[in-house]
């Protein structure tokens, strides 16, 4: 009995096979089957390609150069960033070694200048004066709170041009 | 003109060379076009997607691998970007025999005196079938492909990819059957 697999594997192999040619010739019904497969697979063999003009190379070359574009400026504004948060942060210890530097000129004598020999420890201590400080306990949840933001409209952006 | 070989055109565009990306381009976009018409069902769509696929290879370039053809890496590109944007539209993609049958049976394709012509009336049954059937269709008879080959771009097993073409084909020659004027057609 020929049935639709058969006939389809033998369509799939592109191969003659007359076992089962001389199979299908014995059955009318089974012929009429396989002259429909046969059309079928004949005209989908004359399947053409739907087809695009110029235009739409030029239209992916210039999504292509845009993308670019993005990626030039993402990377100028990661740049920004670094350089920003880097000032920031050469500020702070410039800030903090002008402070420890003033102080220790200062202190002479005291509990400083008899417990702290040298420039570490006093870097320690003036280190921890300043993080006590009032003003900035005030200024540090601040920055941190701008840093996060610009970070999350910064990653943001990242995943949206992906 | 030149048949410059994909891999040498890589090699190229890997060097630096963006604007050689328009000889592929070029050579693959007829029928990576073809097989999204037939997957979506949509002119513009098929355009949009296919843009954004070539935008999607032209980036993961730099990770190609030389372990296949070009052809069968970037229509794996093609073939989930048709996926990713059929399953955005909510359409249902994965539909069993039992629904294809369904659908099917509702089927009915007028062939006016304008549309008597081979490639228009392959092109509306193929447009019949589920988006998968129609990729397996388009990869088997449009593009050559072994069902090997289809098995890698589509990422299934090789004899899945036969149980798809067998169902498409039987499901295509059931509605030639069905439809009078086929005869006249063919």
């Amino acid at each position: 009995m020929i049935n639709d697999d058969m006939i389809n594997d033998f369509l799939d192999s592109k191969k003659e096979d007359k076992d089962l040619l001389n199979q299908i010739n014995k059955s009318e019904e089974a012929k009429n089957n396989f002259d429909a497969y046969k059309k079928l697979d004949s005209a989908l063999l004359k399947l053409e390609n739907y087809e695009l003009g110029n235009n739409f190379n030029i239209a992916v070359m210039a999504k292509l150069k845009k993308r670019f574009a993005e990626q030039k400026k993402q990377k100028n504004v990661l740049l920004a960033v670094v350089i920003f948060l880097g000032a920031v942060c050469l500020f702070f210890t410039g800030l903090l070694f002008a402070y420890v530097l003033d102080k220790t000129e200062k202190v002479t004598d005291g509990y400083l200048s008899q417990n702290t020999n040298n420039i570490v420890d006093k870097f320690i201590y003036y280190f921890k004066q300043i993080t006590f400080n009032s003003s900035l306990n005030v200024v540090a949840p601040v920055l941190a709170f701008i840093i996060l933001v610009s970070a999350y409209f910064f990653y943001e952006s990242r995943r949206q041009s992906n | 003109m030149i048949d410059i070989k994909d891999n040498d055109i890589i090699d190229s565009i890997k060097r630096g060379n963006v604007s050689d990306f328009t000889l592929l381009i070029d050579k693959y976009k007829n029928r990576a076009f073809s097989l999204l018409r037939r997957m979506l069902k949509d002119e513009m769509e098929a355009e949009d997607v296919l843009q954004e696929s070539f935008i999607k290879a032209y980036y993961a370039l730099p990770g190609f691998q030389y372990k296949s053809k070009f052809s069968t890496w970037f229509y794996r590109i093609v073939y989930n970007s048709a996926l990713t944007k059929l399953a955005s539209k909510k359409r249902n993609i994965e539909k069993g025999m039992s629904s294809l049958e369904e659908e099917l049976n509702l089927t009915y394709i007028d062939t006016s005196d304008d549309d008597k012509e081979l490639k228009v009336w392959i092109n509306k049954m193929i447009e019949q079938l589920p988006a998968k059937y129609s990729a397996v269709i388009n990869f088997f008879y449009n593009d050559d492909l072994s069902c090997e080959e289809i098995g890698e771009v589509m990422g299934t097993s090789v004899s899945n990819v036969k149980v798809i073409l067998h169902r498409a084909r039987t499901a295509l020659k059931d509605m030639m059957i069905k439809n009078k004027s086929t005869e006249e057609i063919l």
